[in-house]
């Protein structure tokens, strides 16, 4: 790693001040699990000179209901999330998708802001020295394409780009209505991923996400993960459902997209029916008509399509 | 010679607290990543960042100016220049290797030929994180060159051609080795089958994948050198680097402390990443007065170091529906690269496992291995994996082809040189070995203990109620019972009676220190307690078998016994010259539990301190082996096999292996999920167990690895490495398979002291081909190509094209 200068803030609004005083590579540390591997291998175009760690800023870290809603600090450690009782009674898909998240030390130290927030695990963006300078770097082309895409996108190009975002509680958020909550708005979660350079959100150099709320959820909620390892492993595919009381539909697969990507085919057929296996094999087709495969240099992600529609099948079940 | 049976042990066979095992589970053990000599500078190499390229133009001139850059080590540098990875070292066993290792590898080149290949310049500065910045500031001009990533297409005419002028095997220039065997008649018997099929095979190129990265730290005390480094070879090393700085390797110190893993990479010098980063932090050291550690990342590791070579081809097999397999004939393609080695790929590994383990009289081989852009290929966590995969690949095809139980198929084709196993034990038992059916005893312990009667079904015959489709899965080989080499050891008498084992070696995390001494202890005739073992320094020479993860206990317990008689050979003789026992003659005299006593009249004894005390006045005394003075010189009084080597290149192996494997599949995603492991190795002597059935976790678990998840990935386009760090490089984790039991036979029939053998390394090699027959088993189609990913399987399975 080179040097870099780290800063403490302990309000909101001082961690605002910094990032807008250094518009230029200066970034926000919330566990440190994604961007510190980010400087270690030298990935973006610019080194970063400065972080700013939001660990000291009080009531960043806590869990709470009230109001009608769920509230989820975003420096909330994915372990507690995975673990708190709360949330798996009740939200139990954000419970299961935080479990699968990674390792247990890097549950304890990785956030749930992060895990929301953290860039593309795309291998051509990642690999190191800036070895391949993509278009999510300001570069003009996107590698992928022409290359190795087993694991991209299964939904299209955003602005050319075929990179997926990796995050395992982003369908779990999805499905689950939550609102984030910035320094400086507040906006439902869908609305938080992207195209950018070279993050994966379209939040502002100088905004600060604080909470993530979830109305009262009443009803069933499941996530599932396909990976190759059972652990310590990015999503090839994952997804969740949640049906609400009064029979809603929410239906989100991910890593199959540069944002994750809401089924709502699939939550038309579910509606209102009884839930049976070949409903949700349905549903899991539905889901399946727009996607589209990228084949690269001997290589295809055709795969990823079948995977999406048996964790679609697999949701839809476990809400039943 | 070895005494081949003995089932009175005092210390073998015993669980002992393992003696390096608080220091490495409390994380106080120290390794060479973790030794920073004080005032140290750190050096950083540039690695080549394309398939194939030259540098046109290196501009360093901002680097040298970053503050902390104490030097710049360029290619064009005198210093570096001209110098090669080798050395000039031309010992036999050095030669007998570079038969087989391209050695015209220069140490700092301007041209990579491969991704990540160690290049250009050096950076010398105060700290790691200045090297990082100092590297960032080199402004390269390339000239990216043509480059292959697939063995097969350099074999074309039209290739590229690396290497023009070079000698090579057939073919183009790229041709430089293979292996061409043939034995009976494939054709006729093909033709005499009841069916005859082929099936497509490949293996992954995968990494060694260790805890701790290739480190060294170099210093000098006058002119005498010492090099912390992680090696499995510190003696070697310590050769190499004499041999490069020009002064004599009695000045040279190799300490090789904790190993954060070697698994047969560190094995041998002829790679930057050993001798290259030692010769250049010694030569930096020396001439700046400073300490210096050379590091490599695990990015550049990847990239840079040895691989087990990509393979792939086609298995043609004939066989009878009773499940006789009447012929096979093997044609494959592996990678080579410079500081290399080529029997990693096709040859040495690809057929020997029928000759040498089955009864299948007609085997052919057609092996070619030519140069392409990928790492050079290592013979770490075993050569044989490429046999083992062939074996039962074939194995599992059969059975499964004609609906038969692949356990026995297995039993129907064990024996030796194309006979079956009477054969093979008729060679023991002329031996005087043991003739122990070691297959149908380690199959009679693995079924019962899997319950495999209970789980066996038809392929694809058995969908759980959670909608996985459930399999089982079985493989077999001969064990590592017969890989025995030269070792230097000593046992030195303290004036107490203890004992110490001299002798340098690695430590491979195979609970060495605990092993050894209840080897000694044995062998001597004291108690346990009384013998100890710590890695010492390459400044008494002596050194105990590298690598030792393939011949270690087989060597060091013929070592280690030879020295053990001549030590006890001298304590009766010093005894006698006391007369303590009454005036009895040396040849009267045994010692066992730390006592020597008159073998007729036990009652008759004293205690080996006061012999050690009276007739060695001074601390220690040593007891070493007769062997020529160097390691390097085989000795094959201590190596040679008591039945010997037959012609032909077979071996004879008695002790066998195999393991059982229970499987999930889910048909909806292709994921896999493991179930029961239970691995049964016939070790013929189990010395300690807790060492043995650790190595059989260990072992299971790097099997699967590579059947499962493991794989380099490289970007056909640019030829550059896509998965070069642990995140997208899989190696399988604890929770990736929960449920393994490990289990011992000892049929007193492998190569060691009183015929003990080898584990480990031969359970990771042969586990990964188990996956592919419970996968088979589960969903009735073959998947030969590993690692077997969800894509595989829902490709097999028809829901992708």
């Amino acid at each position: 790693m080179k040097n870099f200068k780290q800063y403490y803030p302990t309000t909101v609004d001082e961690a605002a001040k910094i990032l807008k005083e250094n518009p230029n590579d200066t970034y926000i540390c919330a566990g440190g699990t994604d961007i510190i591997g980010v400087m270690k291998d030298f990935i973006l175009p610019t080194y970063p000179t400065a972080l700013v760690s939001l660990d000291r800023i009080p009531g960043l870290k806590e869990i709470k209901e009230e109001g009608g809603f769920l509230t989820i600090g975003a420096m909330v450690p994915l372990e507690d999330i995975a673990t708190n009782d709360l949330i798996k009674s009740k939200y139990a898909c954000l419970a299961e998708a935080a479990a699968r998240t990674a390792s247990p030390h890097l549950r304890e130290s990785g956030t749930i802001g992060g895990n929301l927030c953290q860039m593309t695990r795309c291998w051509y963006f990642r690999h190191n020295n800036d070895q391949f300078h993509c278009l999510r770097k300001g570069g003009d082309t996107c590698y992928a394409l022409t290359g190795d895409a087993r694991f991209h996108s299964i939904f299209g190009l955003t602005k050319m780009c075929a990179a997926v975002n990796p995050s395992d509680t982003a369908p779990a958020m999805v499905v689950l209505d939550a609102k984030v909550v910035t320094n400086k708005r507040e906006f439902g979660i869908e609305e938080l991923w992207g195209f950018a350079v070279p993050g994966s959100t379209k939040l502002e150099h100088d905004e600060i996400i604080t909470c993530f709320k979830i109305p009262a959820f009443s009803g069933k909620s499941c996530f599932y993960k396909a990976a190759i390892r059972k652990t310590i492993d990015f999503p090839i595919v994952n997804g969740a459902c949640a049906i609400t009381a009064s029979g809603d539909v929410k239906i989100c697969v991910n890593a199959v997209a540069l944002s994750p990507h809401r089924c709502k085919e699939a939550e038309a057929v579910v509606k209102g029916q009884t839930i049976t296996e070949s409903l949700a094999e349905k549903a899991g087709d539905e889901a399946a008509k727009k996607a589209t495969v990228i084949e690269g240099t001997g290589t295809t992600n055709e795969y990823k399509i079948q995977m999406m529609k048996g964790i679609i099948k697999k949701v839809v079940l476990g809400c039943k | 010679m070895a005494d081949v049976y003995k089932d009175d042990f005092l210390y073998v066979g015993k669980d002992y607290k393992r003696r390096d095992g608080p220091e490495k589970a409390a994380g106080t053990a120290t390794y060479a990543a973790d030794i920073t000599l004080p005032n140290s500078l750190f050096a950083k190499v540039m690695t080549c960042p394309w398939a194939h390229a030259k540098i046109k133009k290196m501009d360093t001139s901002k680097a040298e100016k970053l503050e902390g850059v104490v030097d710049i080590l360029r290619f064009d540098d005198p210093r570096i220049k001209g110098k090669m990875l080798n050395s000039s070292w031309n010992h036999p066993f050095v030669a007998y290797l570079t038969e087989n290792v391209e050695h015209l590898k220069e140490m700092l080149p301007d041209e990579g030929f491969y991704d990540g290949e160690e290049l250009g310049v050096v950076i010398l500065a105060e700290s790691e994180n200045i090297c990082e910045e100092a590297m960032d500031l080199v402004e390269v001009e390339w000239e990216q060159l043509p480059f292959i990533l697939d063995p097969e297409d350099a074999l074309k005419d039209d290739a590229y051609v690396y290497f023009p002028g070079r000698k090579t095997m057939q073919g183009n220039g790229n041709e430089i080795d293979g292996c061409f065997f043939n034995m009976g008649d494939v054709e006729k018997a093909f033709r005499e089958s009841d069916a005859v099929w082929t099936v497509p095979v490949a293996e992954p190129m995968i990494n060694w994948v260790s805890a701790e990265m290739p480190t060294c730290s170099c210093t000098w005390e006058s002119e005498n050198l010492t090099i912390y480094a992680h090696s499995q070879v510190p003696y070697e090393l310590g050769l190499f680097t004499a041999d490069n700085l020009g002064i004599p390797q009695s000045k040279v110190k190799v300490i090789s402390p904790f190993s954060g893993g070697t698994f047969g990479e560190r094995s041998f010098v002829q790679h930057f990443n050993d001798q290259g980063i030692a010769y250049i932090a010694a030569m930096l050291s020396k001439q700046h007065g400073r300490p210096v550690k050379f590091y490599i990342n695990r990015a550049d590791q990847f990239r840079t170091g040895r691989s087990q070579c990509y393979m792939h081809g086609e298995i043609k097999i004939g066989a009878n529906k009773d499940g006789k397999i009447n012929a096979v004939s093997i044609k494959n393609f592996t990678s080579f690269q410079r500081a290399g080695l080529w029997i990693t790929g096709s040859a040495y590994a690809g057929y020997d496992h029928f000759t040498d383990n089955t009864c299948v009289p007609n085997v052919k081989m057609e092996g070619r291995c030519a140069v392409t852009s990928q790492p050079p290929g290592w013979w770490f966590r075993c050569e044989q994996n490429i046999g083992c995969y062939n074996l039962n690949i074939v194995n599992s095809e059969v059975a499964h082809k004609f609906g038969l139980d692949p356990i026995d198929v297995a039993i129907k084709n064990n024996g030796y040189e194309g006979e079956d196993v009477d054969h093979l034990y008729k060679i023991a038992a002329e031996h005087g070995l043991p003739t122990t059916d070691s297959l149908k005893a380690c199959i009679a312990t693995g079924k019962k203990a899997f319950k495999w009667d209970e789980k066996l079904h038809a392929d694809g015959a058995k969908k759980l109620p959670n909608g996985r489709y459930h399999g089982i899965g079985f493989v077999w080989d001969h064990a590592w019972n017969d890989n025995v080499n030269t070792i230097t050891v000593g046992l030195a008498l303290n004036q107490d009676g203890s004992v110490n084992i001299i002798g340098q070696r690695d430590d491979l995390g195979t609970n060495d220190r605990t092993s050894y001494s209840q080897l000694a202890a044995e062998c001597i005739g004291i108690p346990y307690e009384m013998v100890n073992y710590r890695c010492t320094d390459t400044y008494l020479p002596m050194q105990l078998k590298n690598p030792g993860g393939s011949m270690g206990i087989i060597s060091q317990s013929r070592g280690i016994m030879r020295a053990a008689k001549k030590l006890r050979a001298e304590i009766f003789a010093k005894a006698e010259s006391l007369k303590v026992l009454n005036g009895i003659k040396a040849d009267e005299m045994d010692l066992k539990e730390g006592y020597v006593f008159e073998a007729k009249n036990p009652s008759n004894r004293i205690h080996i301190s006061e012999v050690a005390a009276t007739c060695l006045p001074y601390a220690a005394q040593p007891w070493g082996v007769s062997c020529k003075g160097s390691i390097m010189v085989y000795d094959t009084n201590v190596t040679k096999r008591k039945w010997g080597y037959p012609d032909g290149g077979t071996r004879p192996r008695f002790a066998r292996q195999c393991h059982f494997l229970e499987i999930e599949v889910d048909p909806d995603t292709g994921e896999i999920f493991m179930g029961d492991l239970v691995t049964v190795n016939d070790v013929g002597v189990v010395i300690s167990p807790k060492s043995c059935k650790g190595q059989g976790y260990g072992g299971a678990m790097q099997g699967l690895g590579r059947a499962y998840s493991e794989e380099y990935i490289y970007d056909k386009t640019y030829g550059v490495l896509l998965n070069p760090d642990l995140q997208e490089y899989k190696i399988v984790t604890m929770l990736d398979f929960e449920n393994a039991e490990s289990y011992l036979e000892e049929s007193h029939n492998c190569g060691g002291e009183w015929g003990c053998g080898g584990i480990g390394e031969d359970v990771a090699t042969l586990i990964p081909c188990i996956l592919t027959d419970a996968v088979r088993n589960a969903l009735g189609v073959s998947i030969t190509e590993q690692p077997i990913t969800p894509d595989k399987i829902l490709k097999a399975l028809g829901k992708v094209k």
